[in-house]
């Protein structure tokens, strides 16, 4: 893997795939040694020569039958070993099924067996863009304006996934694994004791027009810097600093959350959309000017 | 004296004769025309893409345009190219000559099959096309084109989401393109069956018409789900069914990759074919390991039906489910191995005549073996899980498709041009198309498995300058740019030396053939033999040729 992989996930994941790349490898140059060395000693030479008819070997094809039949075969087995070491995997005879339908209390009980687990953030995937929930700190926060999710390093954290329109995927590369974020449907990936950092990922389930900008950047900071961060957060979500919106960031917003946030104002309920007091200020300044 | 009066036959124009035709190789020679038409507007789409993915940041297309032009180019090459060009163009002109019989056995429903298929295609491209010259002259958005990708994926396919007109259009043409392309494959499955030449038996079935043989039973067995799915999905926009809007939200995937995961082997299967006519024929021996080869194939068309969840290792199926599927994925590396080796020890202890049809098939068996070796990665789970959807998947599939079918479908062209016209192509220009082909080829698709791994995902738009994908991206562009030109060189050579009648005259057989087709004229004439030949190996043309000398080794098998 040429991503930096910085969790026990991902690292699993990249040792396999450089167990496969080195057979891959031995096979590859085998290959086309053998296509290389024919195409170049085999050159017609005489306009009438006649080749020996040879219509088969047996032998010779039992052989480069049973021998990537064996490779292949092992290949398998690692890689059902790799499966069951990742994070909330389960056991190779019971693996745990990380997806369920919203409401199944039974799948949401194994899940919270399945690993132990530090805390828990709740992600909707929007087109276009993350809402990230903290559940135990009570903290909203979204990946539009580069908005970053912030991580204490060292925790295994939970994501539970769940998207709002259409398919989206969560993928960030440095931490190994994805998964369908689907409507009706919880999706839950693990990211384990990640290292301090800045990683990024992206949506990898094409979602429609803005699916390129989907992006989420991640920040893993220190338990000290991520405990002021969310005092921060929660002292701008208390606010209500509705008066003085300003209608033409308002109309930036728009564009960028379009009727979900026009919705959310509609109904007085902006608690979900991530946006912060003084956006949905400029927001609704913006919708009075359209009516 | 007396005046006998012979009623003359009324003489068709040249026009009304090709639109009423029902011989089976001027049907063939529509779809060849047809589907190179789309090859060539697809890749021009793809060229569109690259140009946008050049740098970071671009805005050379709108997002919109872009969304659309990677849906229309992966569709236009798969329904309306590369099986087209395989089955209804070479299948339809070759299968009935190299099994020694006079036409299809439905002569009038293959004349529908492939005049559903121009249909289809209208109706899948026009509306793209009038959308995108009204997006860039400025009348605005006429919503006559489809952005859902070629899965078209649920939700984001129904009404709710893509409420645009070019969604229903699209699905229609895709289903009147399948329910063509079912009728065709019944066609080839009863002519095999019921008019070859006396002698032919299975085993000495020619490997083209074998692969076309499976490829059809795979097309029979999985085209009408897509179909059914295709239709479910739009009655579903429009009446307000609820099969897909509210079901699993891995239903629509289900029935997509049945049919899709399948549809890999109905494009690459006959391409195949044509690479085992090639070789052995550019070898001068006989096909290494015949059975081995055709067993191989059918193994690969009834594993192909077993994999299709592979494809969705990160939708959320179930794991153990998961597990059966990562191991007939595996699987059918092996088949697929087989015909590799075969392949080369065909050629091994040969004489082999180095023209442009075997240089293709050297670069089809080179590059699709790369193409095969990431599709085992891929179907590791843990591996997939990393690498679903991204750059890595895009360029492995490219190895297969256009590293095995292209060069597959350009090897065929090589090799069956003179028989279709009668006059050769150009060996020289070939020979510098192939080789352009094959460095632009690999120039635009390694760097795309090293973006892939660099986490770059597929279907976007558009990307950030900090995420290390700049030279990779450019790189790919720069060769998808050479591909270009030398698909533009194949073009010259066929004006001039075909169109142009430039070319040396073919006769029967330049190529010293082994098949039935090189038996008869070039062109061959209306009902293809006088008499119908009897064959009495899988080599009949070698047969005769080697009638008198003790060589003719088909006694020891």
């Amino acid at each position: 893997m040429l991503v930096n992989t910085v969790t026990a996930d991902a690292i699993a994941i990249n040792s396999l795939y450089n167990i496969a790349l080195f057979f891959a490898v031995i096979v590859f140059f085998i290959v086309q040694g053998l296509l290389l060395f024919s195409a170049y000693k085999y050159k017609r030479k005489k306009a009438d020569e006649l080749p020996a008819q040879n219509h088969g070997n047996m032998k010779l094809e039992l052989f480069w039958t049973i021998v990537p039949a064996l490779i292949v075969i092992m290949l398998f087995f690692l890689s059902a070993n790799t499966l069951s070491q990742l994070s909330g995997a389960g056991t190779q005879a019971s693996p745990i099924h990380n997806v369920h339908k919203i409401g199944d209390d039974n799948a949401k009980r194994r899940i919270e067996d399945a690993k132990r687990t530090d805390m828990i953030i709740e992600i909707s995937g929007r087109q276009w863009f993350w809402q990230y929930k903290y559940i135990k700190d009570g903290v909203n926060h979204s990946s539009q304006n580069d908005g970053e999710l912030i991580i204490p390093e060292g925790k295994v954290v939970r994501l539970d996934m769940n998207s709002k329109d259409v398919l989206h995927a969560w993928w960030v590369p440095s931490f190994g694994g994805m998964l369908y974020v689907n409507p009706g449907e919880m999706s839950y990936l693990w990211i384990d004791k990640p290292p301090r950092g800045s990683y990024i990922g992206q949506c990898n389930a094409y979602c429609g027009l803005q699916h390129a900008q989907m992006i989420s950047r991640i920040k893993v900071v220190s338990q000290a810097e991520y405990d002021t961060w969310v005092k921060l957060k929660k002292a701008e979500q208390g606010g209500v600093a509705t008066e003085g919106g300003n209608a033409e960031r308002g109309a930036q917003l728009y564009v960028d959350g379009g009727y979900t946030y026009a919705e959310a104002i509609a109904k007085g309920d902006t608690k979900n959309t991530g946006l912060q007091a003084q956006e949905v200020a400029d927001l609704s300044a913006y919708l009075d000017t359209l009516k | 004296m007396a005046s006998i009066s012979i009623p003359l036959e009324k003489r068709r124009s040249a026009l009304v004769e090709w639109l009423t035709t029902v011989d089976h190789k001027k049907i063939g020679i529509v779809y060849m025309g047809l589907a190179f038409t789309f090859f060539i507007f697809s890749g021009l789409l793809a060229l569109a893409i690259r140009t946008q993915l050049a740098a970071p940041g671009m805005t050379v297309i709108s997002q919109e345009f872009y969304n659309q032009a990677f849906t229309m180019h992966g569709t236009g090459m798969i329904f309306l190219f590369t099986i087209p060009f395989l089955v209804g163009g070479f299948g339809n002109y070759f299968m009935p000559i190299q099994i020694g019989a006079r036409d299809m056995a439905f002569p009038k429903m293959n004349a529908f099959s492939l005049w559903l298929f121009v249909f289809a295609g209208f109706v899948m491209e026009f509306g793209f096309m009038l959308s995108m010259v009204a997006n860039a002259t400025g009348w605005g958005n006429l919503g006559l084109g489809s952005a859902a990708s070629w899965n078209a994926y649920v939700p984001y396919s129904t009404r709710a989401f893509s409420p645009q007109a070019g969604m229903d259009i699209w699905l229609i043409g895709i289903t009147l393109n399948g329910i063509s392309g079912t009728l065709g494959a019944v066609n080839i499955l009863v002519t095999v069956y019921s008019l070859r030449a006396p002698g032919m038996s299975v085993w000495r079935l020619p490997m083209f018409t074998w692969t076309l043989i499976t490829t059809a039973v795979m097309i029979l067995l999985a085209t009408p789900v897509l179909t059914a799915g295709l239709m479910m999905l739009t009655t579903d926009r429009n009446f307000n069914t609820q099969f897909f809007t509210t079901a699993d939200p891995r239903m629509w995937q289900h029935v997509f990759w049945f049919y899709s995961h399948p549809a890999v082997y109905i494009m690459v299967l006959p391409a195949m074919g044509v690479i085992s006519e090639i070789l052995p024929v550019f070898s001068r021996k006989p096909i290494f390991g015949l059975k081995a080869l055709m067993v191989s194939t059918a193994l690969i068309a009834l594993l192909g039906f077993t994999t299709w969840a592979h494809h969705m290792f990160v939708s959320g199926v179930n794991p153990l489910i998961q597990r059966f599927f990562m191991f007939t994925t595996m699987l059918i590396a092996v088949p697929t191995g087989v015909k590799i080796f075969n392949w080369i020890f065909t050629m091994w202890g040969g004489s082999l005549n180095m023209k442009t049809p075997l240089m293709m098939s050297i670069g089809f068996i080179s590059t699709f073996t790369i193409g095969g070796i990431t599709g085992v990665f891929l179907g590791m789970i843990p591996v997939d899980q990393q690498l679903h959807n991204s750059y890595y998947v895009v360029s492995h599939f490219h190895y297969v498709l256009f590293g095995g079918s292209v060069f597959g479908i350009f090897g065929g062209l090589y090799y069956w041009l003179p028989k279709i016209y009668g006059r050769m192509l150009s060996d020289k220009i070939g020979k510098v198309q192939f080789w352009l082909m094959l460095f632009g080829f690999n120039l635009t698709f390694f760097p795309q498995y090293i973006l892939g791994l660099l986490g770059m995902p597929r279907r976007i738009a558009t990307y950030l300058p900090d995420r290390g994908w700049d030279i990779p991206n450019l790189l790919s562009s720069i060769g998808a740019f050479t591909i270009a030109f030398s698909v533009l060189l194949f073009i010259i050579n066929f004006v001039i030396y075909i169109v142009g009648r430039k070319g040396e005259v073919a006769g029967d057989d330049p190529w010293e053939g082994n098949t039935l087709e090189w038996m008869t004229q070039s062109p061959p004439p209306e009902y293809n033999f006088k008499t119908i030949p009897v064959v009495h190996s899988e080599r009949p043309l070698w047969d005769i040729r080697h009638a008198n000398d003790n060589t003719n080794a088909h006694g020891k098998h």
